[in-house]
């Protein structure tokens, strides 16, 4: 493909910029299919918004480009025991607006993420209390011993004190408040990249820091640009106006293995797929069967022999995803290597549902989403088919995510089969058992994702004492084997990992995290 | 004056019922809460945004509550974009208007031509062409043509851009993307999807009045008179084709106005289709009501014009005798 017909007109800018500027202009042009929904790193915890955030506003801690913990706001820790974390903050550090970050800015950002509008009221839930020793230290105070305390800090961003205050944004967006939201569209951090214009839905421009503490990478000047439509995104990639795309939707992968100039990059996302089952009820709902069969272990063990994960991934997800052996992927911590999937085989699944009763199989409703997970619709078809091999007829209800998501979570978990999917924002297993896996506990906060209101006394107890350890390799150990209680009680039925899939311009280097982060100081334009 | 006064009373029932509608369809739009709040919020967390939100009102306290504070201007802050929803319009209107009107221009430029030929000369060869083709603009479906087209002058050719608005210039005190080159590159595309269907539609009805009017007795009457051609197409004949042709340009461009969405997502025209869709995605509720009321009220200013303009162009009605 020719190079696009600006690239003579950018050439003669870089060179009568070279004159001016020692480095050379490096502009990165990203489109993605959503926007960031708010420029108020507290207001929206949306994992796109987050990490769109994350290249303006920096955390204490925050992911390195291993995917390690390491200090960002915070030069060091130390803790002075088992329930005091004392942190050092980095010297020199200053706002995009030039004004200098201290103690007191941290501070005032953990009371506005605490605030009522907040929505990251969780990242200190397990926090007692708060105070900057000097104008360069911060100390904290768990409720509890918490060995993950620095997972949970890494998506709180720090704010500018004075700016927020002096801008009527000392607290994240009340909806119901009269006055304009300053901070959901202006934007004042540390990061590596500060925001130059913002046109929400239509294009937000990020520049290089001048001033920032760290290195910023070579990109100098990042336009965002949302794109809706996946065969408008991939001909805005395919004819050069844009560098990067993400997602890039599966269908159109052999069209950018094949073009000149572009390339797929693609690595495992920390989301799982799974398939829930109700546990919770005497009776099942919208279906004509008595009683509930899912309390059998047999018919759950049946289902996870008849669906045939490898063929979804095969037909459906186009080969980009692996299979899942338990309910999170292998870089979260937590993670039981020696556990396995059941086979599929039609046979055993048959002849377990004999075993269970149902010998000519029963008749469920399946909820699922059509517009939220990759290719979520067609998954969910292929149960349908996969699961009439054995016997059970499976009338589908496919929703868009509005109507799918109101209907199956708290307070009604209206439904009995289903299909959903976890990514741990921690990377812990901790954070699967707290909402997903454990006993569900409303009042306390817990199991608000058990959908299939399963419940392992056992491993609820493993994962409460895992809560509290501060040895690592005990508590991973209390985790992994918590893990395989869950697998074995069929808990719900695991399908796959999926996979982040990206395009990007040949002279693009990128650095994917399963998270989906998208840490600009670590790309590099070519 | 009586006539305005009744005009606009009737529009301002035509909106409250239009909102009406609309808050009795939002019930099953979906929860905004969960799309707000993040997969960690608690239950309780969740109950009270809700709460403060007015949304565990019943539907028509909550519609009584929109309609008195719509009265005073007020349309709410938009639950996903947290700004005022009156301040998203104004931002998203101009790139709807501008693409609107250059594919009004252009359909119309092409069309009323294209069907006044087609009237005249039906039997023709270029004229049998013209509509075959008619036929096909009215029947590929908008987003397949602007794949297409962005497949062909975009990925093959490289000619136009693909996606979004050009650069903007103010000429007049209009801020607009059509003074500039880079804003009309990027216009032309999903201008001539929209022109298409339009185009489509218009000139097939003018030629089916013009070859309606050709056969009445005044016009043989004219040629009997021995009048020019050019007399009798354009001064007898096209004049009176005009009533239900207008009748349908204003309703094919209020249409362009509420339902350019599919273009506009195709081409992610920052638009008001654009807005509305993602304003579905997060039930978004004040959004969804604001663009409702404003098609509603696109839609009657566009029939009080046409109204209007009938008074103008056809005597009859004037003087009351059809």
């Amino acid at each position: 493909m020719s190079k696009n017909y600006i690239a003579p007109l950018v050439a003669a800018l870089a060179v009568s910029t070279a004159l001016v500027a020692p480095a050379q202009a490096e502009t990165l042009r990203i489109a993605s299919q959503g926007d960031a929904t708010s420029l108020d790193p507290h207001s929206h915890n949306e994992s796109f918004t987050n990490y769109f955030l994350a290249n303006v506003y920096e955390g204490l801690v925050a992911r390195d480009k291993d995917f390690e913990i390491a200090g960002q706001l915070a030069q060091s820790w130390e803790q002075v025991d088992a329930k005091t974390w004392r942190f050092t903050l980095r010297d020199g550090v200053s706002f995009h607006d030039g004004s200098v970050f201290a103690a007191d800015d941290v501070i005032f950002s953990m009371d506005r993420a605490l605030s009522e509008t907040s929505n990251f009221k969780h990242v200190l839930a397990s926090v007692e209390s708060y105070s900057a020793i000097d104008d360069m230290t911060v100390e904290v105070v768990t409720k509890a011993p918490n060995p993950i305390l620095l997972n949970d800090l890494l998506d709180l961003m720090i704010l500018d004190k004075q700016w927020s205050e002096a801008n009527g944004a000392a607290m994240p967006i009340n909806l119901q408040a009269e006055e304009k939201a300053y901070s959901a569209t202006n934007a004042n951090g540390t990061g590596p990249f500060q925001v130059v214009s913002r046109a929400q839905g239509e294009k937000t421009t990020l520049a290089a820091f001048d001033g920032y503490w760290g290195d910023a990478g070579n990109v100098t000047e990042v336009v965002f640009t949302p794109i809706n439509n996946a065969a408008t995104l991939v001909s805005a990639l395919l004819s050069g106006e844009v560098d990067l795309v993400m997602p890039l939707p599966l269908q159109d992968i052999p069209r950018v293995e094949n073009g000149a100039g572009v390339k797929v990059v693609s690595s495992a996302e920390a989301r799982t797929m799974y398939i829930g089952m109700d546990q919770w009820r005497d009776q099942i709902i919208e279906s004509p069967v008595e009683g509930n069969p899912f309390l059998d272990l047999r018919v759950r063990q049946a289902i996870a022999h008849a669906v045939d994960a490898q063929a979804i991934i095969d037909r459906v997800m186009q080969g980009q995803a692996t299979l899942a052996t338990q309910y999170l992927m292998d870089k979260v911590n937590g993670y039981n290597p020696d556990l396995t999937r059941l086979e599929y085989s039609v046979d055993t699944a048959k002849s377990l549902l004999a075993e269970a009763g149902y010998p000519d199989g029963f008749e469920v409703t399946m909820d699922c989403s059509t517009d939220r997970y990759v290719n979520d619709g067609q998954i969910c078809q292929a149960t349908v088919s996969l699961l009439a091999r054995v016997g059970i007829k499976v009338n589908l209800i496919a929703q868009p995510k509005a109507q799918f998501f109101p209907k199956v979570v708290a307070p009604d978990f209206g439904t009995s089969f289903f299909l959903l999917s976890w990514t741990p924002s921690t990377m812990d297993a901790l954070n699967v058992f707290q909402n997903v896996l454990g006993t569900r506990d409303l009042e306390n906060g817990k199991g608000a994702w058990n959908i299939s209101g399963c419940s392992v006394p056992e491993a609820d107890a493993l994962a409460a004492e895992a809560a509290v350890t501060m040895d690592a390799t005990a508590r991973e150990k209390m985790l992994q084997d918590a893990m395989a209680l869950m697998v074995e009680d069929v808990c719900l039925v695991p399908l796959h990992v999926q996979q982040l899939v990206w395009g990007a311009a040949e002279n693009i280097d990128v650095v994917q995290h399963p998270t989906f982060e998208f840490p600009l100081e670590y790309f590099n334009v070519n | 004056m009586y006539f305005l006064l009744a005009r606009l009373l009737q529009a301002t029932i035509v909106m409250l019922c239009v909102a009406l509608v609309g808050f009795l369809v939002f019930q099953f739009v979906g929860d905004p809460v969960l799309s707000l709040v993040g997969q960690e919020t608690s239950v309780e967390d969740r109950e009270a945004l809700r709460e403060s939100l007015g949304l565990n009102d019943p539907i028509l306290v909550q519609y009584a509550r929109y309609v008195v504070n719509a009265v005073q201007g007020d349309f709410g802050i938009s639950y996903s974009f947290n700004r005022d929803v009156s301040e998203m319009i104004a931002d998203r209107l101009p790139a709807t208007i501008e693409l609107v009107m250059l594919s009004g221009v252009l359909s119309l430029l092409l069309a009323i031509p294209a069907g006044i030929y087609t009237g005249i000369r039906r039997k023709g060869g270029i004229a049998q062409t013209i509509m075959a083709l008619s036929v096909i603009g009215v029947s590929i479906p908008s987003f397949l043509l602007g794949i297409l087209l962005i497949l062909v002058f975009s990925v093959w050719l490289n000619w136009l851009p693909s996606f979004g608005r050009g650069d903007v210039a103010v000429v007049l005190g209009f801020r607009s993307s059509l003074f500039t080159w880079d804003g009309l590159s990027h216009a032309l595309m999903p201008a001539a999807v929209l022109c298409l269907f339009q185009l489509g539609v218009i000139l097939r009805l003018i030629r089916a009045e013009m070859l309606e009017v050709l056969r009445t007795d005044y016009i043989r009457f004219a040629w009997a008179r021995g009048l020019p051609g050019g007399r009798v197409y354009f001064r007898h004949a096209l004049k009176n084709t005009l009533v239900p042709v207008v009748t349908a340009i204003g309703l094919q461009l209020s249409s362009l106005f509420a339902f350019s969405i599919i273009t506009e997502r195709v081409f992610q025209w920052p638009g008001m289709g654009s807005l509305l869709l993602h304003a579905i995605g997060q039930s978004d509720i004040p959004l969804l009501a604001a663009y409702l009321i404003f098609v509603g009220l696109v839609f009657t200013i566009s029939n009080l014009v046409v109204d209007a303009i009938y008074v103008l162009i056809d005597p009859r009605i004037r003087h009351g005798a059809l």
